[in-house]
């Protein structure tokens, strides 16, 4: 069975495009993740998050 | 011109090339694009007429395509090291450098790609791996590995991006629609919050970690390519380590070079300055002393050993028709680097540049020497067989180099060059820093 | 199935050359003109090259005879990206020239050096082209596709197709191919190395008979009967 999976013509092929299309599907999977987050104002500045941390502690 | 919108000296700097374009500018383009051509007009050639154009011939099969294909593949880990390893060890220098090193790996790898389709006898079959595809062939495993960092490379140079594409297409009032109409496009409203900031950042991360294995694999299943045949000097254990370090240091040097040019055409004196040249330029020699030392232990092993056939193929390395080429690529891949860069005085744009440029040639010598020599001393031959490349090869070489050359510039007409969010990031980072440390001396914390 | 083999007596083999001729004849491989072969594209599945052994003074020199030697663990097919070259039931070493995409990884991969390229499309002069063999199993190969010695498989697909016409059985003595039926020294041997009682199967168990690069693994079914 081994030797069949690498000597047939075709499915070479076939492991290039499982592979190729899965990592594709991951990364696409991975800018929507990125793209649906959801919206909210980042702080202005670090000295003003500081300032939003002291006071909340 | 957004009025409310005020842009900062990097800001300025890094968009400038993207606004106006000097006659300077058009000067390169124009000669690279000369180049260019007289490559395609010999490649157009070269496939009505047939291989026969090149030097090749029975038993040196494979020759200067080959060696280009392994040197532009190898010239593409510039970006894994730098963008990556550093990424990942926190090394906040490599801030204004990542956007350049990823994009030469981007442009290395297709042009690597093109040079196993300039090397195919019929070059119209060239999806035919693709549908009769055998496994068990290294070149199976070499579009699986190349597949995979292509689209790796391709999302780590896009993913960083995105926030400056973002800011690019709210401000830049003054682009042209279609520009305008991209960067809206690529940013795929991306509004900055703090979650997705977050997530960008977590994207990164993850990329980084991935795509440092993905990059060895790449230059490993490339050497198998040769290591997998039974040829005198090509059957080596240790090819695959060796090409991946090899990879390396060449794509490091390639870094340093468009760098360097990037850095003066476009005034980024400020932002990629001297600790920049200082520890790359460090990270250079280390590698140069890396590569060194497989050279040796392949070298010492090789000849101390009484194998006939390897022998012979080190003979014509070291002392035979290819000595000159071997002993060249010993000095620009270690004397220069190592004469230059030692001293700090060395590690200066113009050393570096030097430095780099040398090895950048040292290294093409170094995979020509590797491809050549061992098909030219068959097992079972019975003459020494001589390859003299013809202007064909050349031509498509240099063709090659001005085509990534040209995709490069242009991209870097469109993108800048600097990671802005990134650089005013650690700029952010550092006067935190600098603040905690203030408080600490006056004893408040 | 039959296991082709071939058997080659040094001792009896006088380097006439006859072998390449009639294969190059019966396999239509082109001529590549002084220039080309200089530049080392000549084509000849099969050759007579000599084999130059130990340093001067002692030297001693044999010419061998060599054709593809049908390994039955070929480094060609194993590195073929998409299958362009197999080994079939029979042992015999094919190239499908519709497959072929000329990256000769095969040719880079043998250790006997011989496959073939064609690196422009062949030309024959006028005088050999009324001479060309019309079966198309060895029609002109096109440019850009490797090639290389079949053991003449076009004449065992003949010699069975004839077996069956006639109503009798297919025997493995019912075909040779091009360079053992020529040669003047009657040094070539072919046959079923399967079959024990086959000339080939009992002279490959002699005494002198040897393999080139044996420690290579790759099981070349071409033997060699040593000189002397």
């Amino acid at each position: 069975m081994g030797h069949w999976l690498i000597d047939t013509a075709g499915i070479g092929s076939i492991i290039v495009f499982v592979v190729g299309f899965s990592t594709l599907g991951a990364y696409v999977y991975m800018l929507r993740w990125i793209q649906t987050a959801a919206p909210e104002p980042a702080p202005e500045s670090a000295e003003s998050a500081i300032e939003a941390g002291g006071e909340a502690a | 011109m957004d009025i409310a919108y005020r842009e900062s000296k990097l800001e300025q700097t890094v968009l400038e090339p993207l606004r106006r374009t000097s006659w300077q500018f058009y000067v390169v383009i124009g000669v690279l694009g000369i180049v260019f051509a007289w490559g395609v007009v010999l490649l157009v050639r070269q496939w009505i007429l047939g291989l026969g154009v090149t030097g090749l011939g029975r038993p040196i099969y494979w020759g200067i395509y080959l060696t280009n294909f392994v040197f532009f593949i190898g010239i593409s880990h510039a970006g894994t090291l730098i963008s990556a390893i550093l990424r990942v060890t926190q090394a906040e220098w490599r801030r204004p450098i990542t956007r350049i090193a990823e994009a030469i790996t981007f442009f290395a790898l297709i042009l690597g790609l093109l040079q196993i389709w300039f090397d195919m006898g019929r070059p119209e079959r060239v999806y035919y791996p693709f549908i009769w595809g055998r496994f068990q062939s290294p070149f199976l495993w070499d579009f699986t590995c190349i597949g995979v960092y292509l689209l790796s490379s391709t999302l780590y140079l896009y993913l960083p991006m995105v926030p400056d594409l973002a800011r690019m297409r709210d401000h830049m009032a003054d682009s042209p629609a279609w520009r305008r109409w991209l960067y809206g496009f690529l940013s795929f409203g991306w509004h900055g919050g703090h979650e997705q900031h977050r997530r960008l950042e977590k994207a990164i991360g993850i990329m980084a970690i991935l795509i440092i294995p993905i990059a060895v694999s790449v230059h490993t299943v490339v050497s198998w390519i040769f290591g997998m045949t039974m040829q005198p000097m090509w059957h080596s254990t240790i090819l695959g380590p060796y090409f991946v370090v090899g990879a390396i240091f060449s794509g490091i040097a390639m870094l340093f070079v468009f760098m360097t040019l990037i850095r003066k055409a476009w005034h980024l004196e400020q932002w990629i300055g001297p600790k920049q040249y200082d520890y790359l330029g460090l990270l250079l020699l280390v590698m140069s002393a890396f590569w060194a030392y497989f050279t040796f232990a392949e070298y010492l092993t090789t000849g101390y050993g009484t194998l006939v056939h390897e022998a012979e193929v080190l003979q014509a390395k070291i002392s035979g028709e290819y000595a000159p080429w071997f002993w060249t690529m010993v000095v620009l891949n270690l004397i220069v680097p190592f004469a230059i860069l030692l001293w700090r005085k060395g590690r200066t744009p113009v050393g570096t540049f030097i430095a780099s440029l040398s090895i950048v040639i040292g290294m093409w010598i170094e995979r020509f020497t590797i491809v050549a020599p061992s098909l030219t001393r068959p097992s079972l031959g019975f003459e020494h067989a001589i390859y003299a490349p013809t202007i064909t090869e050349v031509a498509i070489t240099a063709g090659s180099v001005a085509f990534f050359a040209i995709l490069f510039l242009l991209f870097f007409k469109i993108f800048p060059a600097i990671s802005v969010w990134e650089v005013e990031e650690g700029e952010e980072i550092k006067a935190i820093q600098r603040k905690v440390e203030e408080l600490v001396h006056q004893g408040a914390v | 199935m039959a296991r082709w083999g071939m058997v080659i007596d040094l001792d009896k083999c006088f380097a006439c050359q006859s072998c390449t001729a009639a294969c190059r004849m019966e396999n239509n491989t082109p001529p590549a003109g002084p220039d080309q072969s200089h530049r080392d594209r000549t084509i000849l599945w099969n050759e007579v090259r000599p084999f130059v052994e130990g340093e001067y003074p002692n030297v001693t020199m044999t010419f061998l005879p060599r054709p593809c030697q049908h390994c039955d663990n070929p480094p060609c097919v194993h590195v073929c990206p998409v299958k362009a070259t197999y080994i079939n039931e029979e042992g015999l070493v094919l190239v499908d020239y519709d497959r072929c995409i000329g990256c000769r990884f095969c040719t880079v991969a043998c250790p006997y050096q011989v496959r073939y390229f064609n690196w422009y499309q062949p030309e024959w002069p006028e005088e050999l082209k009324e001479h060309l063999n019309p079966d198309p199993e060895v029609a002109p190969r096109p440019k850009g596709v490797v090639e290389k010695c079949t053991f003449c498989v076009q004449r065992l697909r003949k010699a069975r197709e004839e077996a069956e016409a006639e109503g009798r059985p297919f025997q493995a003595t019912d075909f040779v191919p091009a360079c053992v039926q020529t040669c003047t020294g009657h040094a070539r041997y072919f046959g079923d190395l399967d079959d024990p009682e086959s000339l080939v199967s009992q002279l490959a168990a002699s005494p002198r008979a040897f393999r080139l690069q044996e420690e290579m693994g790759t099981q070349p079914k071409v033997y060699y009967l040593k000189q002397g």
